[in-house]
């Protein structure tokens, strides 16, 4: 359930943070970092929820 | 440069299908596990690099590259998103998996039909999936046609490219149906990486001096391209609208949910989709960055699907990165059209004359693979306008199948006549709303496809119970299901 809201979060980021904030913001340090970031946290994430498949059998 | 296009492809056609063979090698291929499945022995890795060649096709050097030059970095949040979307793999991975261990299931549709203890709803599953998938692959194929007629300059006219790339496509999956097919894709999978890899970093610093240079460039002339909406293209429905479908598709795409069932162990599944996801996430801004590259030296292109190949036909740009990048293109269309085809054979097989005998089955399927691939051809040849429409609505399309999946294993009250129906009505809608250009309340037929399906999934559930004897009967093999998946394996918080 954490990861579930933990990714409903990060959806949420996904479209208020490039749509809101940085909508006007016409730099490579904005929403292209942003989303770079962001996909980096979401990989990094599902590593993590991942991390023990196989040790529990 | 003809001749070198020429060698090229021959170069790649030979390594590709010594690989086939090797592959195959030693194995008989006189069982549906092991023809369709390679027995569920592939480890980590392999599976990881055949996920992501089967994945990431044609559309990345050509589609998204042009989504870019046209839309500019919204198509950066729409790509990386579909990768976080992975995460369903997660929730979805093991049960798939363990399921398909368990039951001994070839295609997603079986488990389907399983589960719900319904033929048709596995063959609704098979049909709709045949129905959005042969004309994708099709699309592909008429990539592949276009790519190698500029390319060799008419050496390699269209109708010639689609014959030779549909041809490979069935030699390679014929000859060792699941074995063949990964090994073939990890070899295409690095021909992509890399070629694409190679070609941006040579356009980067030869045509701009540097990625300080070319940021540079990028927000002093193209500022509008580094924000959304930015020149207009990414409203936030159009962005909603790409990426929900997408977001779905690990699980909605069944030549990647068949994947699941492949590796050897939950470790070697877990491998693939971290494999998976390095290489997507990379491939991904690798292809943005080349998208944003080509529209700041070309910026005047009526069709942003020319990007690509007008970048690399650039004189800055020397022979052999044009021709690298064709062979990644090539690669990267016949890495997904082969394995579409097999998981649509498969279905075939299984899901459409499932109650024949194995060894008919076999022939069935491989009678399919034949069959499939020569309507794919067909279909490429004539270009009728409804392929492109199929085609483009497939991931909106497959959407309806996402939430019979997910009932399947987390609604118990789920019944089969609300599966049935809302894969049928479901994908029957968004096929309408495609086909007559209608956005209801300005939303993507994508966002309504999952929104019809899911309505029609839970009111046909609870207004249609099942039977008694029927409830019995489903709810015995769905309740197996449950129970066993739920055995502590694959809750998110448990990792």
């Amino acid at each position: 359930m954490k990861g579930l809201l933990w990714f409903l979060f990060l959806l949420f980021l996904d479209v208020a943070i490039p749509y809101g904030v940085l909508s006007d913001y016409g730099r490579i340090t904005g929403a292209f970092i942003f989303w770079t970031v962001w996909g980096a946290i979401a990989v990094a994430s599902i590593f993590f929820m991942t991390r023990r498949w196989g040790e529990e059998r | 440069m003809r001749f070198w296009v020429i060698f090229a492809i021959f170069l790649y056609l030979f390594v590709g299908t010594i690989l086939a063979f090797v592959a195959k090698r030693g194995k008989s291929m006189s069982d549906l596990e092991e023809f369709f499945l390679a027995r569920r022995t592939l480890g980590g890795v392999l599976s990881a690099l055949t996920y992501s060649a089967t994945t990431y096709s044609a559309f990345m050097m050509i589609g998204l590259a042009g989504l870019t030059y046209t839309g500019g970095v919204g198509s950066l949040g729409f790509e990386l998103t579909y990768l976080a979307g992975l995460v369903l793999i997660v929730w979805f991975g093991p049960k798939f998996w363990e399921f398909g261990k368990r039951y001994g299931v070839i295609s997603p549709a079986e488990m389907l039909g399983r589960i719900y203890g319904s033929e048709r709803v596995a063959f609704a599953f098979a049909l709709v999936c045949i129905i959005f998938l042969v004309p994708y692959s099709a699309v592909q194929l008429m990539g592949i046609g276009y790519s190698l007629d500029v390319m060799s300059k008419g050496v390699i006219p269209f109708s010639l490219g689609i014959v030779i790339a549909a041809t490979v496509a069935i030699v390679w999956s014929f000859t060792g149906g699941m074995r063949s097919v990964a090994w073939t894709d990890a070899f295409q999978a690095g021909l992509m990486f890399i070629s694409s890899l190679v070609a941006l970093l040579f356009i980067v610093y030869k045509g701009f001096g540097g990625f300080g240079e070319f940021f540079g460039i990028l927000e002093s002339n193209y500022s509008q391209y580094l924000c959304v909406p930015g020149p207009g293209f990414f409203k936030l429905s159009t962005f909603l609208g790409l990426t929900v479908p997408w977001f779905f598709f690990s699980i909605s795409n069944p030549q990647v949910s068949q994947r699941l069932f492949v590796p050897r162990s939950l470790k070697s599944l877990r491998n693939m989709l971290w494999g998976f996801l390095i290489f997507g996430f990379f491939y991904t801004i690798i292809v943005i960055l080349w998208g944003f590259a080509a529209r700041a030296l070309i910026p005047s292109l009526d069709r942003p699907d020319l990007a690509t190949p007008t970048l690399l036909s650039l004189p800055i740009v020397p022979p052999f990165i044009a021709i690298l990048v064709m062979i990644g293109v090539v690669s990267a269309a016949i890495s997904t059209i082969d394995s579409v085809l097999l998981t649509l054979s498969s279905m075939v097989s299984k899901d459409l004359f499932g109650k024949l005998p194995e060894d008919k089955q076999i022939l069935i399927g491989k009678l399919s693979l034949f069959l499939l691939t020569g309507a794919v051809l067909i279909f490429a040849y004539m270009r009728p306008s409804m392929i492109v429409l199929l085609s483009v609505s497939s991931s909106a399309g497959l959407l309806s199948l996402v939430p019979a999946i997910i009932g399947a294993f987390y609604w118990k009250r789920s019944s089969e006549r609300g599966a049935f129906w809302s894969i049928v009505l479901g994908a029957f809608i968004t096929g309408v709303l495609f086909a007559f250009k209608i956005n209801p309340m300005g939303l993507m037929p994508g966002i309504w496809s999952i929104i019809i399906s899911s309505g029609i999934f839970v009111l046909f559930s609870l207004i249609f119970p099942l039977k008694r004897r029927e409830r019995l009967k489903d709810g015995a093999l769905r309740e197996e299901g449950l129970g066993y998946t739920r055995g502590g394996l694959s809750g998110p918080d448990k990792g």
